[in-house]
């Protein structure tokens, strides 16, 4: 379980969660026709993965253009897991990239900071 | 066989609530009161995401709403530039052809052409924008002297239509002359601040078509007179008076 790499499809972003380097990237658009199914495996394969890290630095890259609500409660499931694994001891860091012109997501980004205060968060305004 | 089952989008929750509702039968009063603790934590993480998952909606939603938006105005402004000509902002050719024939289906119809004589010469002495604003200005000169009577077009060049639907028949031609000779009469009226020595004349052509008579028919038998019209020395009206009938 070294890597978990998923292509982008139209509805789905690209998941490139390197375990071995600590770094997470998730890129894309997410309106899945099952969110549970989708972040399903994602969340499990995370969630062991973070269950035998001690001390670790963790990288998030995360630039979604557009995710619907139920990928929404998903993806709070996977930052609830993160700031946990940040509280236990690990360095979580999040980069929140977001179009400079797109306050809906930057505003997603800053409330993530806010409810998860554990992990180091960055906005990356990105130029379009 | 086990039954296959969906994944569950609140699996997480659902987990909780089961043992809450186990715990809820155990004896035990310590496991009651973890089982409630663990409640409670959940519950206030289901409201803390559920804010978020619903304010996250809520702006989604209103950056959809003022995208339709926009794309309704786009729609409409690109619906009417197919519509109508870039430069006078009347009918264009096809749309003035269309809405024509859709008319003459059903009503009489007076069409009268209309051709600005000399305006190579214009855009030769003035230059091109100058002759710009001569189009514009006739194409306002037509939409005010028609008002709701009809509707007007630009063919393309200097060349312009009017389109009259005629309810009364007995005395369409003589609303169409009455027209084409007060739309001359403007158009000799039309003066330009920055051209004051510019005269404009046009020449036209006017001709009334009972119902199912093809429009072709009727725009040749127009397009004829508009060329008498020229011939025979520019600003003046051609009237072909006999109406156009139906093939029997």
């Amino acid at each position: 379980m070294e890597t978990l790499h998923l292509p982008a499809t139209s509805n789905t972003p690209e998941v490139a969660f390197d375990f071995a380097q600590g770094h997470l990237t998730l890129r894309g658009e997410s309106y899945p026709e099952s969110a549970a199914a989708f972040y399903g495996e994602i969340l499990a394969k995370t969630g062991n993965w973070l269950d035998g890290l001690q001390g670790a630095r963790v990288h998030v890259e995360v630039q979604l253009n557009y995710f619907n609500s139920s990928s929404t409660k998903m993806l709070f499931s996977l930052f609830d897991r993160l700031n946990q694994a940040a509280e236990e001891g690990n360095t979580v860091v999040l980069d929140w990239h977001h179009d400079v012109d797109d306050e809906t997501i930057l505003e997603f980004g800053l409330e993530l900071a806010e409810d998860f205060p554990a992990i180091e968060f960055h906005a990356q305004p990105i130029e379009s | 066989m086990a039954a296959h089952t969906a994944p569950d989008l609140f699996e997480r929750e659902r987990g909780v609530l089961d043992r809450a509702q186990r715990a809820h039968a155990d004896p035990s009063p310590a496991i009651i009161h973890l089982a409630l603790a663990e409640l409670i934590g959940e519950y206030e993480r289901v409201i803390r995401d559920m804010r978020r998952v619903i304010s996250h909606s809520d702006r989604t939603e209103l950056e959809l709403n003022i995208a339709n938006q926009r794309l309704r105005e786009l729609t409409e402004a690109l619906s009417y530039q197919n519509r109508h000509d870039g430069l006078t902002r009347l009918l264009n050719r096809n749309t003035l052809i269309h809405e024509a024939e859709s008319l003459l289906r059903h009503l009489p119809i007076a069409l009268i052409l209309l051709d600005i004589d000399h305006f190579k010469q214009i855009n030769d002495r003035y230059g091109h924008p100058t002759g710009d604003k001569v189009l514009v200005a006739l194409a306002d000169t037509m939409k005010q002297g028609i008002g709701n009577a009809g509707f007007c077009g630009r063919l393309g060049g200097e060349e312009f239509a009017v389109v009259l639907p005629a309810e009364h028949f007995d005395t369409a031609m003589e609303t169409a002359m009455e027209t084409a000779a007060q739309l001359r009469e403007r158009i000799r009226h039309i003066r330009l601040p920055e051209e004051v020595g510019l005269r404009v004349t046009a020449s036209l052509s006017v001709a009334l078509a009972e119902p199912t008579v093809p429009f072709d028919l009727l725009y040749q038998c127009v397009d004829d007179g508009l060329y008498r019209a020229k011939h025979d020395g520019r600003d003046r009206i051609e009237v072909i008076s006999d109406s156009l009938k139906p093939a029997v």
